[in-house]
């Protein structure tokens, strides 16, 4: 079958790659892949993968506020964030961190409250899950700057793109760049 | 060479507004970094957004390059003109088209003078925060095209933090609007892109900017250390006590000799640093912070620390600093004004190398600075009369620039690339981060006419596969386009 060579091909960039199911759904729309890279490297190699073989990708943070904006009108693949969660560096004298993208808001801000600072962002955690339970994860960083989300504060200390000053991304085609 | 287009570019401004004489254009042959002259081919200047509209799509029909300038006070040449090109100079579009502090915002054309929004708003009890030492005269279409800052920027945000909304002109000659003034507008933040792109996605012709309130009091400390040393440590113990000050301004002692020169400032004698921290806001949020920053200083080792009584006294403090640029001309005829970022904490080890560099080559090096922010202004003095001191300058400063790299920094707080810059972004950028900020270079302007040579070291055809080149472009070996 075709799609198992796409998945083979997908897997080889990288690992944590496994056909989708219903839980994967973007806004109602199902991938036929889900895929989890572990570092830059893995992403910027699934995604060459996925755009060598034409497939449409969503990427997703936590999935806190997945439904929020208009179905995508494809998606193949699904590449989430969740092991790029590495806080990398808190160079709390230079009041900057550097983190991975799937980190999510509420850890970044246990571990810049040791030192005694914090991200003035006050996103909100995102809704219970199905089973009225506290999410596990809120929402990450990298979800953040994606939609570009505050919360009642930004009156006072402003949006994501105020509080960011560098970023490394991937693009469509798995060229790393920053 | 474009003379052709001159009928045209009277039509749209006038005969007042294009300027054809060789040594009139002489005028705008430079920017503020002088060491880059280039008399442009014509000079034009618009008075309104409509105008500057119908220029660019005369030079876009022609294929002619075009280039933005301001007040002409920029240091990296990012409105260094072209020879075989237009010059749009914003000058004569100055109006403050409102003052609205109900929303705290101004809407502006680019030629308004930066100061000249704090005037404006200064009534109403707002002032428009950016403020490049150049704010007398610099243009705010300027300070949208460099992302300027200034020494107040630590705790109130560069121009990018304050701009809402641009109506800008494409390079094809559309006038089109980005962002919205809310500072929230869906979508793409083409308005944050825009900003800092140095001239080269288009040019801006009414900006909304957003106001702030002016502080209830102002205050502001003296404090002298012996060596840049402990003054760096003084500025990590203050951001690291949670301390935002308005300021924190470093200068060594050959920035204070030419000070104290020029304007007798009365600094500590024989002080190696000094500090300047500003501080403002609630009452008794900056006394509680004076107290706190002092009792810093004086841990960091400071020898002697003064705090201004009253606005006059605040003036005398900052006057040395503000005199600080003109004063070490007064030693030294020529100076490169360099302009480089290191982390705060890292503040410290890079003034040791810069003092070692200038000990080590025999040049002298004056360092005048946005110590809050880890901005460096190292002035790298040399002797204009000597070509080869004129290159052991350039070289030095160059060096100064790695030193910032290797340390974590950047090769420019505030001053832009340029065409100075350009040759140093491989060394901070990778092929793949440079081509991938060509890409949306290209989107904006896919005929490379737009402000060209500036930024890139090696500008890239829209549509050219990232790489090295082997041989000349298909699309210049045909005769279809040009690289400038």
């Amino acid at each position: 079958m075709a799609g198992d060579a796409a998945l083979r091909a997908l897997a080889a960039a990288c690992p944590a790659t496994r056909s989708a199911g219903a839980g994967d759904a973007v806004a109602g729309v199902t991938p036929r892949y889900a895929a989890s890279p572990a570092s830059v490297a893995e992403a910027s190699a699934v995604m060459r993968a996925a755009d060598e073989r034409g497939l449409a990708v969503v990427a997703r943070g936590s999935g806190s506020r997945l439904d929020w904006g208009t179905p995508p009108r494809r998606c193949e693949l699904v590449i989430d964030t969740l092991l790029l969660d590495q806080v990398v560096e808190h160079a709390a004298g230079d009041l900057v961190a550097r983190v991975q993208a799937g980190v999510g808001l509420r850890r970044l801000g246990e571990v810049l409250a040791a030192a005694g600072q914090q991200l003035a962002l006050d996103v909100p955690p995102g809704r219970a899950a199905p089973d009225g339970q506290e999410p596990a994860s809120t929402a990450t960083v990298g979800g953040t700057l994606a939609t570009g989300a505050a919360g009642p504060r930004r009156l006072r200390y402003g949006t994501p793109r105020d509080l960011v000053i560098g970023i490394t991304v991937v693009r469509a085609d798995g060229t790393v760049a920053s | 060479m474009i003379e052709h287009l001159v009928p045209a570019m009277v039509e749209i401004c006038g005969p007042d507004g294009v300027v054809t004489d060789p040594l009139d254009l002489r005028t705008y042959e430079c920017d503020g970094l002088t060491s880059h002259r280039a008399a442009p081919g014509l000079v034009v200047l618009p008075r309104t957004a409509e105008e500057v509209a119908a220029v660019v799509r005369v030079c876009a029909g022609a294929g002619i390059p075009f280039v933005a300038r301001g007040s002409g006070t920029g240091l990296s040449g990012g409105a260094l003109p072209r020879t075989d090109g237009v010059l749009i100079v914003m000058s004569r579009m100055r109006r403050i088209i409102a003052i609205d502090p109900a929303s705290q915002r101004a809407i502006v054309e680019p030629g308004v003078t930066n100061l000249s929004v704090s005037t404006a708003a200064q009534p109403f009890g707002y002032f428009y925060a950016p403020d490049p030492s150049s704010q007398v005269i610099c243009s705010v279409g300027g300070n949208v095209a460099e992302n300027s800052g200034g020494a107040h920027c630590l705790k109130h945000g560069f121009t990018v933090h304050h701009v809402t909304g641009l109506e800008i002109v494409t390079p094809a000659g559309e006038l089109m609007w980005l962002g919205d003034g809310t500072g929230a507008a869906p979508g793409y933040d083409l308005v944050g892109a825009f900003v800092g792109s140095e001239g080269t996605l288009g040019i801006v012709t009414k900006i909304i900017v957003k106001l702030s309130r002016i502080p209830q009091m102002v205050t502001c400390l003296l404090a002298a250390f012996e060596t840049t040393g402990a003054g760096g440590a003084a500025v990590s113990a203050i951001i690291g006590a949670g301390i935002v000050p308005a300021a924190i301004e470093m200068m060594d002692a050959l920035a204070i000799e030419a000070a104290e020169a020029a304007v007798a400032c009365h600094y500590p004698e024989g002080a190696g640093a000094v500090l300047i921290v500003e501080l403002d806001g609630p009452e008794a949020d900056v006394r509680r912070d004076a107290a706190a920053v002092r009792a810093l200083c004086e841990q960091a080792g400071s020898t002697e620390i003064r705090e201004a009584a009253d606005p006059a006294e605040r003036a005398v403090i900052w006057a040395g600093r503000k005199s600080a640029f003109a004063a070490v001309g007064r030693i030294c005829a020529a100076y490169i004004v360099q302009d480089g970022v290191v982390p705060r904490t890292a503040l410290g080890p890079v003034l040791d190398k810069i003092a070692k560099l200038s000990a080590e080559s025999g040049i002298r090096v004056a360092n005048v600075f946005h110590a809050g922010d880890g901005n460096l202004h190292p002035l790298v003095l040399y002797d204009d009369t000597s070509p080869e001191a004129a290159a052991a300058a350039e070289q030095l400063s160059g060096a100064i620039l790695d030193l910032c790299i290797t340390h974590g920094g950047s090769i420019t707080g505030e001053h832009g690339v340029g065409v100075d810059k350009s040759r140093y972004m491989p060394k901070m950028f990778g092929a793949d981060d440079l081509d991938t900020m060509q890409l949306l270079r290209c989107a904006f302007d896919p005929g490379g006419l737009c402000n060209p040579g500036k930024v890139f070291p090696t500008p890239r055809l829209c549509g050219e596969v990232p790489g090295v080149r082997r041989g000349p472009h298909p699309l210049v070996a045909s005769g279809q386009a040009e690289q400038f």
